[in-house]
């Protein structure tokens, strides 16, 4: 199934939340939604949800479409926003149970899906605990498997790594890796780009609501270093000091910014490759010991960084 | 064994379809009642003061005592007295409460999300507070046995007057639910929750006392036989769940998706209620060979078309795609399709011929009934007559005149912020400002000789025509009001025909499926400099499992 966003528009006001977007993906992929606070991520994915209706433009699953036809689209979609299930006095499974009823699942069918469900997110354990007793991971947890309960094709996640620690975080990560390989669709927002950049077959960038790159993660970094191809990343590990390589390094004529990455100082360089060769013997000649000098290639975060300005509406 | 484990089958098949069955709202407010512990302490302590009271009843209680014929209606008094107040105080604050916080946080979304119908969670929300009050009840009921085994109370009472508490805890609770849907922030939701609370005080003080010094006294078992009480009995209980029907469609209107058809089933219900009433309150005045029931009929059906025509010139002016989706093609279908749609245009056009019908029905109604009442040998009081209809008329165009002009002001003129939504407010406003400014420019220009008792201070003022004395409304005053007032509808409407025309317009079904192209209108303007092509060649030519995006 295709899932198609063709020039959406949602205004509040004078304000366009979103400003003719347009992008595509399919199911068997997990698609990241990216963009600083405020560029529309969250509107669009309410838009996608059924749960807001934009301007103009619209969605569509394949033929579907579901501004028309919101309620089938919903059969469809699975989602989850970025606050966690609050529901006083009832349990995970009650919870579970209660939105399978919703999504109209009935006698076998759905105590078979709950169980499932309850399985796959491990919350088998759990399954007779208070909501309001759970962890912000276990929430998170139980907050997937109320939105995968009916078995949708498409995944709809505004930021569901916020908040959690690094188990919670790998955990997701797994779940998503195994969805995908479901063959479900995975739209999801994060601002934890390194995370999405391993998991996410491909990415959408906005701000200010407009598109500003879509595509796969490769097309995207290629069309990046294409765009950006007077600029260099490159990595250097000295025998000196961290703080006397940045100062060095800054000093240089065409070293644009640097920052430290574990080990490594890391320099944004204007200009191409020869500059880079330049920059290398420029330290040697300065009698800078250099252990490591490589070429960094531009990961999703840098991306996102070179291509927003972060400003917001 | 197989013997019995058939039945046990069968049992559990029909509890199983039963369960499939039920409404998933009340499934889970049901679990969490049974897991809260407010419900828990609230029955405890209901059923302890209950106990307590039956301790003390019964401690002074004699049954060799002679005939104390009045000591189970008594403690029968009190019984009800302590039910009613747990029920109303807990049972629609609980419900209220509860789906405010739902609507506050993302859990309605996630509910709108699914499959489930709006008319579903108001309903759900509705019946799950009545089982709370029919448990609330159920522990009451033991308690209630015994003041019948005490004499002084028959059966019927006992079970008329838990009927009707039944009702007045289902309306209270339907009020609760529809202040909790209100699109409006905390403090407001507090404060109207807050008037919904008076009332409820105010219907407790007026039943209880009604049980107390009728139902009680008299008994309802020597009541039975009379026709003029039962008849009394059904109109009541009928308007009141008439009226509770009213605000369970509005609730659901507001908790359904704005770009929904969500004045439809609003629309349906008042009109269908307005012709309902009227056969009953026709009935009724046959019955009872009076017009009056006639009269009160025309009054509260103005009153409530009067609030409707408020909030039906808030509604949006331009039918969005979904509800042109549903817009027949017939042109025959798609009159009363305008009417009764979503839509400033057709709802004022809708409210307004209601309103028409109201008052022109009850006047022509009046007169034939009296034909026929006096025919009949009977005699009637002169009800609605050929005075009331131009003192209506006039109040009519005034209310109308306001509507447009707020109209005018809002969506042509100003264009507020807020849209639709601030088109009643202004009318409303204007129709203050009206009322108030003759008055006080009078007062400003001669606060010594100011004359209140003069009606043309009044001339602005909606009510006027229908509260003026019979002295003014027969001189020249009448006459001035009546031309004023048609003279105001006649200009607004004609400031106003292109925007209603633009609506009946624009009031039409999108064109066929194959006319339209999911792709149209994809320039790909947003897309800065994508790698990706966006042609439908070169999607399709992608294979599965390749991310695209478009430019």
């Amino acid at each position: 199934m295709e899932i198609r966003v063709e020039n959406l528009e949602r205004a509040f006001g004078k304000t366009k939340a979103v400003d003719r977007l347009s992008f595509s993906f399919e199911t068997g992929q997990v698609f990241a939604f990216v963009g600083p606070n405020g560029a529309g991520k969250t509107t669009t994915m309410r838009i996608l949800a059924t749960l807001d209706t934009p301007t103009s433009g619209g969605c569509f699953f394949d033929d579907l479409d579901i501004l028309q036809y919101p309620e089938q689209a919903r059969r469809m979609i699975g989602y989850m926003p970025d606050n966690l299930p609050t529901h006083r006095d009832l349990t995970v499974h009650d919870y579970l149970d209660f939105f399978a009823r919703a999504y109209g699942l009935r006698g076998r069918a759905r105590t078979a899906m709950v169980d499932q469900i309850e399985d796959f997110t491990n919350l088998k354990g759990i399954r007779e605990k208070m909501l309001k007793a759970l962890s912000k991971g276990m929430k998170q947890r139980v907050s997937l498997a109320r939105a995968l309960i009916h078995d949708p094709p498409l995944l709809i996640m505004d930021e569901p790594a916020a908040g959690l620690d690094p188990r919670a975080r790998v955990e997701l990560r797994e779940l998503l890796k195994a969805l995908s390989g479901q063959g479900k669709a995975v739209f999801i927002s994060s601002h934890i780009l390194t995370e999405l950049a391993e998991i996410a077959d491909g990415a959408v960038i906005i701000e200010k609501g407009r598109l500003l790159r879509a595509g796969t993660i490769e097309q995207i970094s290629r069309h990046g270093r294409e765009e950006a191809e007077h600029f260099q990343h490159v990595a250097i590990r000295a025998r000196t000091s961290m703080e006397e390589l940045e100062k060095t390094m800054l000093e240089m004529p065409h070293v644009r910014g640097v920052k430290r990455a574990g080990q490594h100082v890391e320099a944004e360089v204007r200009g191409d490759e020869d500059q880079a060769c330049e920059l290398l013997a420029e330290l040697l000649r300065r009698g800078v010991r250099v252990l490591e000098f490589k070429q960094v290639e531009t990961d999703l975060e840098q991306l996102f960084m070179t291509v927003t300005k972060g400003d917001v509406q | 064994m197989s013997a019995l484990s058939a039945p046990a089958k069968f049992l559990g098949g029909v509890s199983g379809w039963v369960d499939d069955r039920m409404n998933p709202i009340v499934v889970k407010e049901l679990r969490q009642a049974v897991n809260s512990r407010l419900v828990v302490g609230v029955l405890t302590l209901m059923l302890a003061v209950l106990w307590l009271i039956m301790m003390i009843a019964l401690l002074d209680y004699d049954p060799r005592g002679g005939l104390d014929t009045s000591a189970g209606a008594e403690l029968f008094s009190v019984f009800q007295g302590v039910l009613l107040a747990t029920c109303m105080l807990f049972v629609p604050v609980y419900v209220g409460v509860r789906l405010a916080a739902e609507r506050a946080s993302a859990t309605a979304d996630l509910l709108y999300v699914t499959t489930i119908r709006p008319s579903s969670v108001v309903w759900g929300k509705l019946l799950a507070g009545m089982v709370v009050t029919v448990l609330v009840f159920s522990a009451c009921a033991p308690f209630m046995i015994v003041t019948y085994l005490m004499r002084g109370i028959d059966l019927p009472t006992i079970l008329l007057v838990l009927g009707l508490d039944a009702l007045v805890v289902l309306a209270s609770t339907m009020l609760a639910i529809f202040v909790a849907t209100l699109p409006v922030g905390w403090p407001v939701k507090a404060l109207l929750g807050f008037v919904v609370l008076g009332a409820s005080v105010g219907l407790y003080t007026g039943l209880t006392a009604f049980v107390a010094g009728t139902l009680l006294f008299l008994g309802v078992g020597s009541m039975l036989s009379d026709p003029d009480f039962l008849m009394g009995l059904a109109s009541a209980v009928g308007s009141w769940i008439a009226a509770v029907g009213l605000v369970f469609f509005l609730a659901v209107a507001l908790v359904s998706p704005a770009a929904s058809n969500r004045a439809l089933p609003v629309r349906v219900y008042i009109t269908v209620m307005w012709a309902g009433t009227l056969g009953l309150f026709v009935y009724l005045c046959w019955w009872s060979g009076a017009t009056e029931p006639l009269v009160a009929w025309v009054v509260g059906s103005l009153l409530l078309l009067g609030l409707a025509s408020v909030v039906s010139v808030s509604e949006r002016e331009e039918p969005g795609p979904r509800l042109r989706r549903s817009i027949p093609r017939s042109g025959l279908l798609r009159v009363p399709a305008f009417l009764f749609f979503s839509g400033a245009g057709g709802g004022l056009l809708w409210v307004s011929l209601l309103m028409v019908l109201t008052v022109v029905g009850g006047w022509w109604l009046t007169m034939v009934l009296e034909e026929a009442i006096w025919a009949a040998g009977g005699s009637t009081w002169d009800g609605f007559d050929d005075e009331s209809l131009a003192r209506t008329g006039a109040m009519l165009a005034w209310l109308l005149a306001y509507l447009l002009a707020g109209v005018l002001l809002s969506r042509r003129l100003v264009r507020f912020k807020q849209g639709d939504t601030a088109t009643g407010v202004v009318a409303l406003l204007l129709m203050t400002l009206g009322s108030l400014v003759p008055l006080a420019i009078a007062f400003a220009a001669d606060p010594q000789r100011w004359d209140i008792d003069s009606w043309y201070w009044m001339l602005l003022n909606p009510l006027s025509p229908v509260l003026c004395d019979n002295g003014d409304w027969r001189g020249d005053y009448g006459q001035v009001t009546r031309v004023l007032s048609y003279l105001s509808l006649g200009v607004m409407v004609l400031f106003n025909l292109p925007w209603f025309a633009k609506q009946v317009r624009q009031f039409r079904p999108p064109p066929p499926p194959e006319e339209t192209s999911a792709g149209d209108g994809v320039d790909g303007g947003a897309a800065r400099g994508l790698t990706v092509a966006a042609s439908k060649a070169e999607v399709e030519s992608r294979g599965e499992g390749e991310v695209k995006g478009d430019g």
